[in-house]
């Protein structure tokens, strides 16, 4: 099954803090580099940390991730297009990794005539100033070697090069631990003999050598020094392996502080934007926060200010980003895999938050009807078969409740990136970068375990490889989305030789994506970046989403005639191709996939001719489910009617849509929650009736993003179980999840809660701003939380939690005017659970929510089907895989 | 005996005569003093005090000058004078300086009075207490119950004269109670005046004058006792009569004297003269109050000081002597809440009592006066500059439930409680905090006149325990503005965390600006934190807490420097002001001094370390009820050669939880409760002075406790008994049942009894040996040691005898260790010994009324639960009882202890199931019950007398050196002796006695009380143990009582009432001798001439049988009492 993620070793933000950029403000991410090679990239989203995409690694552990940005460039019509973010990363090899993110794909190496690089860092960005007209230059980086070699490489170009060797210091145990730029052209690097190391890039000298002096009693002569970082004010910041933080004067090079801030080995720290805060992590899973303040005599010195263990084990990597009164955060990872967010600006007055350390895709696929659950790792696919409640409760034979059936070992260069199995576990799909393969199950007689059988696929369908796969529900479609984000689509159909097997179809199609008019990016193509794909019930529609929150969709047109040829490629239809004749015409020959129409007994895939109405979403869709119709038992024996293939005609083939709902149910990275018809490229009337608004608070108060649905449709029963890593939660989507007038009272209070910052009487930080966990409440807060102030007898309550100062009191006004209806309103929707539910189940008989915290942490939900129940007697059964550490 | 008393008739009846009149002796004062001069060249100076003058007293009945108080208070500094220049040699005792004495004791008792409606008394200086001001308090006392005494004597003079109403002499007591009162009102008053005047200061009595009440009601029901006293001092009286006899006729030459009066009054003083009262001493010892001691110098000598406060006085003490330089006790019942400098003038300390008396005392001067402060009920109290603008001293006042700021209005009343107070700046900053609570001050703009303050109160989350503040002046130039730059505050808290503001001046700011900085968290202690301090120059943080380790935090780089293994827990943390010294308080009761630069001790304090009460919880009771059924008693012994050091078992740590952890007392304290020092401290079994004290559960980890000390006769031997069972949790998974439970840690048990050799060139007691599990468990459990029960000392040769659980008395007695047949000699030539159980003796079982053939399991019915062991005073008889749960009556068991057999056993002696004590009292058995003291006469095997007390908790204490036995129950102590029916002395001290001693060859008695205060009672004619010197309290006291004696030779003449009686030849020679020098001795004098006739009867053949002769001697011997017969 499923192996537990790795340790973090590596943390990096896409930029440290929003000042500093006088055009638009590039894209926030933050990479995590994992021990296992993986690098995961996580979208804050102003405090709901998402993790968006995965890289997967060649197993070699990320020792350092860094950020770029190209410099800006002004086109034609002198706009400024901002530069493009590129991340770099370093594992145990002589090798600077450049990855493209846009197919989570290693983009180019740098390697050289240097032993392995331990450390490297980014030069500061270049800064436009008003005195030297100059041109915008790239970012340097500079990377250490174990050797003590500091290397210098150029990304000018949108490429990687070695520029130059910085300095090569000779000695046993000059490996070069860690490495800063102190500005754009001073490198400050610490070496493991205890030294610090200053270095000029302009003409590669040395500009002086710091010791850290003699070791504590106890401890090695030598001391490592683990990190170092320079503070705004170009003060260097190290930390070592004695536990201590050492200031030093920037200017002169002095030792300005130490401070104790460990037991034990310290081996990262963070400063923050304006300079006056430092945490330090430690081996021990401490982290310690430094303030500065005014000592005696107005001097400012450092002081550790506390700590607190942060992570069950050691504390690897830390990463800060921190605006003036935005995001303010600290993120922290080691050995226990889950990122760590700790409030820097709102230290000790709000929560630390530890995100989830599973995979924000789940790594486990089910074939309901056949009871099957498929999961993976690396290159190993596990199949599973739950047994039936019955069976296991049998009293004469009982049956383990779960039992592997299958294991798949693929032969593949690299780790499978995606798994599919079809509703009716026949057909299984895995993909990896560069490679798709499929693969027939069959129950064989004699045993529980499965015969699997490779089904051919054709070549550029198998060697295009996916990130996503998603079979149809009817197993005849297999969508796949390649790293460069196309989306292909294979048929698979019985074949005529052997009416057991399954074969696919020899040809793919690959679907048109629309292009969109895109904001500029600075992560480029990275915005376009497919995260989830969604087959409707019926299988004749399909939809992707992407990071930037756009919906792609496609029909398949018209109806499924068996009697007609497999595969028929034609021409598009004369409209279309008279139209692109006269722009194609060159490339006919060469590009015949875009032309061609590859028409499947009878259907073809199209877009979606709504499709430019379905709204662009507000953040990447995490969620994107069809709502199950009946299926309307409409299969024609004749297929499709009146569509003879002619002599003029050779290739008739029908243009009728897909009829009925097809209604999308799609949550998004903020939790908001749409239903549209994509045929008719609306919202529906659901989603209007419940906006996100009619989201119980129980479930809006969830910090955990939702990783994916599980519909509960029987009769009249509507049900959308939707899980996190933490939590389960049902909503009745048959009905209204709240009726009209409370829904526009929570909107209305949801907009004023964000609005306003320190209405003491909400439920506080719905949002927090500092992108951390919640308040600290009152009992375990470090200080007391308000105070009284009396002067001249004229007592007044000022509460210290409050962040912002500027709080507008009018507005404050506003809420409080309409506080009595709003409280009906929150009593009516929640109120306490019980209650909230009692009430439902008197006047409908129904929950309309329900929320569970039980299962813990959740890997994936399968839905499974038991045949042997009548079908009106069915209840949801799903198997939870949870995911312990 | 009639005749004797007709004699002393006769007597009195020639005083009479005399004419004495107090204008008249008045007036001859001067000549008086010359006289005293010329006459009585042995001076009047028995104590290094001025005579006063304030002879004025015995005016009242019938006196004449009403202008008396004028005159005399215009003559008092001559007279002082004149006093101390003539006489200068405090030479003692002549009846003409007792005569002084008595009207200096009667002045001081006016002051006294004055200074109780105060609420305190005079101060008094440490080098002069040991015969002045130490004394003085005695006297105080003296007077008091000599007052009380005369009033009865009065009483008897008029019975005798036959003239005087009982209520006029009533009256007369009262009036002598007031004396300055009285000799306001004058001779002239009638006696319906005077009586409404009675009733007026009867009215007046406060509380304070309690005592005085109860003495006289004292008097009424103690006559019988008093009579006997007199007849017994009638000798004296023919003395005194003399002298008496000459100032009389003085007197009547001029002529002034008017005879009935004086003459009674003659009688009078000589009554006074003889009257034997036992009283209690002063206070001795106490605990240091929970507050911040103070470092001061000493503005003469630049000497370091440190002033803290017990409960009862505050202390001056010399941190370069480590003794104390200057004490000011409060009168009894009131405490010191707080105290505090001021600000301008370092001299004057501000003190506030629970009483809600606050005032104010220059602590450098001896004699200064203190001043009442406003307001009256403060709990704390801080100083504050005082000018024009600020309020000189602030105090924190308690109101319901919350607290209040006042100076001398209110200036800030808080939500909730405050406990403790600071002031920074001079005044412009004030802290104050409560657990719940920290409430911040800072004056408004400091341009305007204005007095007024900005509050802020925050809400603490966790409950704050400790608190400093430190101002870092602004460093602008203008004087003008004393406004901090900055506050830091360190907030010690209960779960170990200290919180440091660098600057809390930012929550003063305006509404909207108001801010506190996230605190810097400090965290290393483990629990609740008890101290915390700056350094003065803010580079360190000073912390302690339960983990007996101080903790000196470097704050600029993090570092921690211990000094750990302080042997107790630090309860407050004080630094001088110079920043040299850290005083630490420690919670064994001491204050220690140490040096900031090398973390040397300097100087330790240490108070009695009596482990203090704790208030039990409903817990205490379940884990430790089904093992103690009793509360513990304090395990505490006199040293028999020296008889002012106190040796008792005290815990490391006073106990603040009633856990087996914290009340068991692994250590030995010697303390001198005559000069109120610490001598020694040692331990007696393991402890965890040096070990983590917390188990891995973070339940501490218990000692041994110590349960029962004694000591050998001659001071060599100390045998100690301690026990310590395993914590329930650690057996809790082999058991289901809370009896199991039980069970299983009575299995583990462990009790040791050692027995210590004194090491005079260690100066520590050494183990010489240990036997371990001296006593088996009770019924047939084979594991886990037996308690030990009772633990007494032989009171003649080395050896003690113990009585277990198991129903068994064993005598232990040292062996000479042999090797090859040759004594082994250890270090210094000292032969090696050890000790050994010669006789075990199985105490037979009483009656089971009735549950003898019972099938119940009869191993719990045997748990015993109180067991009473005593030597006769010649150790050869052993009493022991034993009550258990089965048994409702308890046999007393008297054991030959030469062969070990039961002599005798009596089911009648303790009449009752709840015998507490025995003990034994020349011929008499005590016996201590629940509800009443027995004294059996083993002699004649009968009851002798039963004497009720007051249930409670009785202790008891057998003095053979003054042939008394006290009894203490609860807050009372009554002393009797076994052949009078009545109590001696009885005497409240109002609160509950923890132990009752008594010296060897020392007489009175020495209680400790709860709050680790001493006091001593004793017979008022022996001086008191604190007034001594160094040497050997013995030979004072004989001599005292010596000079004051006639010659030998009167005194057997003087005895011819009890013409047939001889010496009863005591077990020790020490008691015979002081036969003759006890006036109050009332054993039976048996004469040679007595035993003569019984011996000698020439031939043998003619002797009686030997049954007759017996029974002739038992006689002489066994008479009763002649006192009591004569009564």
């Amino acid at each position: 099954m499923w192996e537990p993620t790795s340790a973090i070793s590596a943390l990096a933000f896409s930029r440290s803090s929003d000042s500093g950029y006088n055009g638009a403000i590039p894209t926030l991410r933050l990479a995590v580099g994992r021990a296992n090679g993986d690098i995961e990239i996580w979208n804050p989203l102003k405090g709901q940390w998402v993790q968006e995409t995965v890289c997967l690694g060649d197993g070699k552990s990320v020792d350092g991730l860094a950020w770029t940005q190209d410099p800006d460039e002004a086109d034609n019509e002198g706009n400024v297009l901002p530069g493009q973010q590129r991340l770099f990363s370093i594992a145990s090899s002589p090798a600077v990794t450049e990855w493209d993110l846009a197919s989570s794909e290693p983009k180019r190496r740098s390697t050289g005539n240097f032993s392995e690089v331990w450390c490297f860092a980014a030069q500061p960005r270049w800064k436009t100033s008003k005195n030297v007209q100059d041109e915008p230059r790239s970012q340097d980086m500079v990377a250490g070697c174990g050797d003590g070699t500091l290397v210098l490489l150029s990304t000018a170009d949108n490429d990687l090069q070695f520029k130059r060797f910085l300095a090569r210091v000779a000695g046993k145990r000059a490996r070069c631990m860690c490495i800063a730029y102190q500005n754009r052209d001073v490198v400050v690097a610490g070496f493991a003999d205890s030294m610090i190391r200053i270095y000029d890039t302009r003409n590669n000298s040395q500009v002086r050598g710091m010791s850290l002096g003699v070791g504590l009693p106890g401890a090695p002569k030598n001391a490592f020094i683990w990190t170092i970082k320079v503070l705004p004010n170009g003060d260097i910041v190290s930390g070592d392996s004695n536990g201590e933080v050492r200031i030093w004067d920037g200017r002169n090079h002095s030792l300005v502080q130490r401070l104790t801030g460990h037991d034990n080995d310290c081996l990262d720290l963070v400063t923050s934007a304006d300079g006056h805060t430092i945490l330090s992590g430690s081996i021990d899973g401490r982290m310690s926060i430094y303030k500065q303040t005014l000592g005696e005599g107005g001097r400012k010195s450092w002081a550790k200010h506390s700590h607190r263990r942060a992570h069950s084990g050691e504390v690897k990597a830390m990463a800060a980003f921190d605006t003036k009164n935005g995001l303010s955060v600290v993120v922290s990872g080691g050995s226990d895999a889950a990122p760590v967010l700790t409030p820097l600006r709102e230290y000790g007055k709000e929560n630390s938050r530890a995100l989830s350390s599973l995979p924000q895709e789940p790594k486990v696929v089910g074939a309901p009807r056949a009871r099957l659950i498929a999961s993976w790792w690396d290159k190993e696919v596990s199949i599973c078969r739950i047994a039936r409640q019955s069976e296991i409760d049998d009293v004469s034979q009982p049956q383990r409740p779960r039992k592997l059936v299958a294991k798949l070992s693929l032969d593949v260069k690299q780790a499978i990136r995606s798994v599919s199995i079809s509703a009716d576990g026949k057909l299984l799909a895995a993909a990896t970068a560069s490679e798709v393969k499929v693969f027939q199950l069959r129950r064989r007689t004699d045993s529980d375990a499965l015969a699997v059988r490779k089904i051919h696929t054709p070549q550029e369908f198998a060697s295009l490889g996916a990130r996503l796969l998603s079979f149809s529900s009817d197993t005849k479609w297999l969508a796949a989305v390649t790293p460069d984000n196309e989306v292909h689509l294979a048929r698979f159909a019985a074949n005529p030789e052997q009416p057991k097997q399954l074969r696919c179809l020899p040809h793919t199609v690959e679907l048109d994506r629309r292009h969109s008019k895109r904001a500029p990016s600075t992560l480029h193509e990275y915005d376009r970046t497919l995260v989830r794909l969604a087959f409707a019930s019926d299988s004749s529609v399909l939809v992707a989403g992407d990071v930037s929150g756009y919906l792609d969709s496609w029909v398949l047109e018209g109806h499924e005639d068996l009697t007609a040829i497999a595969v028929d490629i034609t021409k598009r239809d004369s409209d279309k191709a008279s139209s692109k004749d006269g722009s194609d015409a060159g490339s006919d020959s060469s590009d015949d996939d875009d032309d061609a129409l590859v028409i499947f007994y009878g259907q073809h895939w199209t877009d979606n001719p709504a499709g430019h109405l379905l709204p662009k979403l507000d953040s990447a869709p995490l969620v994107l489910t069809f709502r199950p119709t009946v299926p309307t038992a409409q299969t024609l024996t004749n297929g499709n009617p009146g569509v003879h293939s002619t002599r003029h005609n050779p290739h008739a083939h029908s243009h009728a849509l897909p009829t009925g709902e097809h209604r999308l149910w799609v949550m998004t990275a903020r939790h908001e929650m749409y239903e549209c018809d994509v045929l008719a490229g609306r919202l529906s009337d659901w989603s209007r009736r419940n906006p996100t608004a009619a989201l119980p608070a129980d479930f809006r108060q969830i910090k955990d993003r939702v990783r994916d649905a599980v519909w509960d449709v029987v009769g009249q029963r509507q049900r959308l179980w939707l899980y996190g890593t933490s939590w389960v939660v049902m909503l009745d989507v048959g009905g209204d999840l709240m009726d009209a007038e409370s829904v526009a009272l929570t909107r209305k209070r949801r907009r004023k809660a964000k609005d306003v910052v320190g209405d003491s009487r909400e439920p506080k930080r719905l949002k927090p701003s500092s992108g951390a966990g919640d308040l600290v409440e009152s009992e375990r807060s470090l200080g007391p939380q308000s105070l009284t102030r009396t002067e001249n007898g004229h007592r007044a309550n000022i509460d210290l939690t409050r962040s912002e100062q500027n709080a507008d009191e009018d507005e404050d006004v506003e809420v409080d005017s309409d506080l009595p209806a709003l409280q009906l309103a929150r009593l009516r929707s929640n109120g306490s659970k019980g209650e909230a539910a009692r009430r439902d189940q008197g006047t409908e008989g129904q929950r309309k929510w329900w929320c569970t915290f039980k299962y813990r942490p959740i890997l994936g939900m399968v839905p499974l089907e038991d045949a042997t129940i009548p079908e009106e007697d069915r209840m949801l059964e799903v198997a939870i895989v949870e995911r312990p550490l | 005996m009639a005749g004797t008393r007709h004699d002393r008739k006769l007597e009195s009846g020639k005083t009479t005569e005399m004419v004495h009149d107090d204008g008249a002796k008045s007036s001859s004062k001067k000549r008086k003093a010359e006289f005293s001069e010329v006459a009585e060249s042995s001076s009047k100076k028995a104590r290094n005090r001025p005579a006063s003058p304030m002879v004025v007293i015995r005016n009242t009945s019938g006196g004449t000058d009403a202008e008396e108080p004028t005159k005399k208070r215009k003559r008092q500094p001559v007279q002082t004078e004149a006093a101390e220049d003539v006489l200068p040699l405090p030479t003692t005792n002549s009846v003409e300086s007792s005569a002084t004495r008595d009207e200096g004791i009667v002045e001081e008792e006016d002051v006294m009075a004055d200074a109780e409606e105060e609420g305190i008394f005079q101060p008094r200086t440490v080098p002069e207490e040991q015969d002045g001001s130490g004394e003085l308090k005695e006297d105080v006392e003296m007077a008091t119950a000599e007052n009380a005494v005369e009033d009865e004597v009065l009483e008897r003079g008029a019975n005798i004269s036959g003239e005087v109403s009982h209520t006029k002499e009533a009256e007369r007591a009262i009036v002598l109670q007031n004396g300055a009162d009285l000799s306001k009102s004058g001779t002239q008053q009638s006696k319906p005046q005077r009586r409404q005047k009675r009733d007026l200061e009867l009215s007046k009595l406060s509380l304070g004058d309690h005592e005085v009440q109860r003495k006289k009601s004292e008097v009424d029901t103690n006559k019988a006792k008093h009579r006997e006293a007199r007849i017994e001092k009638g000798r004296l009286v023919q003395e005194r009569a003399q002298e008496l006899a000459r100032e009389v006729k003085m007197l009547k030459r001029e002529g002034l004297a008017e005879t009935a009066i004086a003459g009674r009054h003659t009688k009078e003083v000589k009554k006074q003269k003889k009257q034997p009262a036992w009283s209690l001493s002063t206070t001795v010892a106490g605990r240091f109050i929970n507050h911040d001691p103070i470092f001061a110098k000493d503005s003469v000598s630049g000497d370091a000081l440190l002033i803290t406060a017990t409960n009862r006085e505050i202390l001056v003490l010399s941190v370069e002597a480590s003794l104390a330089v200057r004490t000011y006790a409060l009168r009894q019942g009131i405490s010191i809440c707080s105290f505090s400098l001021d600000n301008v003038d370092p001299e004057s300390l501000h003190i506030v009592c629970d009483n809600g008396l606050s005032f104010t005392w220059r602590w450098s001067t001896d004699g200064s006066v203190p001043q009442d402060l406003e307001p009256r009920d403060a709990t704390a109290v801080a100083g504050g500059r005082a000018d024009d603008r600020a309020p000189g001293l602030l105090y924190l006042k308690k109101t319901k439930g919350n607290s209040a700021i006042w100076s001398s209005r209110s200036l800030y009343t808080a939500s909730k409680r405050l406990d403790e107070i600071q002031t920074v700046s001079d005044g412009e900053c004030v802290i104050a905090y409560g657990p719940e609570l920290l409430v911040l001050g800072m004056r408004k703009d400091t341009g305007k006149k204005s007095n007024d303050y900005i509050w802020v109160e925050l809400l603490m989350t966790t409950a704050v325990t400790c608190m400093d503040a430190r101002v870092i002046e602004s460093a602008s130039t203008s004087k003008k503005d004393k406004r901090p730059a900055r506050i830091s505050l360190a907030l010690g808290k209960t779960d170990g965390k200290i919180h440091l503001y660098d600057d809390v001046t930012s929550v003063f700011a305006d509404h909207r600006q108001a801010s506190l900085p996230t605190p810097r968290v400090l965290h290393w202690h483990r629990e609740a934190v008890s101290a915390v301090k700056f350094s003065r120059d803010g580079s360190y943080l000073i912390s302690g807490g339960k983990e007996t380790v101080l903790v000196l935090w470097q704050l600029n780089t993090g570092k921690k420097q211990f000094l750990p293994h302080l042997t107790s827990e630090i309860e407050r943390i004080v630094v001088s002001p110079e920043g040299d010294r850290y005083a630490i308080q420690m919670g064994d009761n001491s204050i220690l001094v140490l040096s900031t630069s090398e973390l040397k001790p300097v100087a330790n304090f240490a108070g009695l370390q009596l482990a203090c009460p704790v208030p039990t919880s409903s817990l205490t009771t379940s884990e430790y009820g089904h093992d103690v059924q009793y509360s513990k008693s304090v395990a505490a012994v006199l040293h028999p050669r020296h008889a002012n050091q106190l040796l008792l078992a005290v815990p490391a740590t006073q106990p603040n939880l009633s856990t087996a952890a914290a009340e068991s007392r692994p250590f030995l304290q010697t303390f001198d409760i005559r000069t109120s020092r610490h001598i020694t401290r040692q331990a007696l079994t393991r402890n965890n002075v040096t070990d983590l004290n917390l188990g891995p559960e973070r339940t501490a980890v218990a000692p041994p406790d110590t349960t029962l000390v004694s000591i050998s006769d001659d001071g060599q031997w100390l045998a100690t008994v301690d026990e310590w069972m395993p914590p329930a949790g650690d057996v809790e998974f082999l058991t289901t049942t809370f009896e199991e439970v039980v069970e299983e840690r009575r299995k583990r048990r462990e009790v040791y009894l050692k027995i210590w050799r004194w090491d005079e060139a260690q100066g520590l007691w050494t183990l010489s040996s240990r036997v371990d599990a001296p006593h088996a468990r009770a019924g047939k459990q084979i594991q886990g040691a037996g308690i030990i029960l009772a633990l007494v000392a032989d009171p003649v040769t080395a050896g003690f005898a113990t009585m277990g659980e198991d129903g068994r008395v064993r005598m232990w007695k040292p062996k000479t260790r042999v090797r090859h047949g040759v004594a082994m000699k250890g270090e210094g030539d000292v032969e090696l010994v050890e000790w050994v159980c010669k006789r075990s003796v199985e105490l037979p079982l009483g009656a089971e009324d009735g549950r003898a053939d019972s099938p119940v399991d009869t191993a719990r019915d045997r748990v015993l639960f109180k067991a009473c062991l005593a030597y006769s005073e010649d150790a050869s008889l052993l009493a022991a009882a034993l009550t258990s749960a089965a048994h409702t009556t308890t046999l007393v068991h008297l054991l030959d202890t030469s062969s070990g057999d039961i002599k005798a056993t009596k089911s009648g002696l303790a009449g009752g199931e709840h015998l507490d004590h025995v003990g034994f009292l020349d011929r008499y058995f005590i016996a201590v019950v629940r509800d009443a003291v027995h004294v059996w006469d083993l002699v004649t095997d009968a009851l002798q007398q039963r004497m009720v007390i007051p249930s409670g908790a009785t202790l008891l204490a057998i003095n053979s050196a003054d042939g008394t036995f006290a009894v203490a129950v609860d807050s009372r102590v009554n002393v009797y002796k076994p052949a009078e029916t009545r109590a001696v002395h009885k005497d409240d001290c109002h609160q509950n006695i923890a132990a009752l001693l008594a010296g060897k060859g020392n007489k009175g008695y020495t209680l400790l009380f709860g709050d680790a205060t001493v006091r001593t009672l004793a017979l008022t004619g022996t001086p008191v143990r604190r007034a001594l010197p160094d040497a050997p309290a013995a030979s004072k006291e004989k001599e005292l009582t010596i000079e004051s004696a006639p010659p030998q030779g009167a005194r057997l003449a003087d005895d011819a009432e009890m013409p047939e009686v001889l010496a009863l030849p005591a077990a020790d020679t020490k008691a015979s001798a002081a036969i003759f020098d006890e006036a109050e001795d009332d054993r039976p004098v048996v004469r040679p001439e007595q035993l003569a006739s019984i011996f000698d009867v020439g031939q043998s053949f003619a002797m009686l049988p030997v049954r007759d002769m017996l029974e002739a001697v038992v006689g002489l011997y066994g008479r009763r009492p002649l006192v009591q017969a004569a009564a």
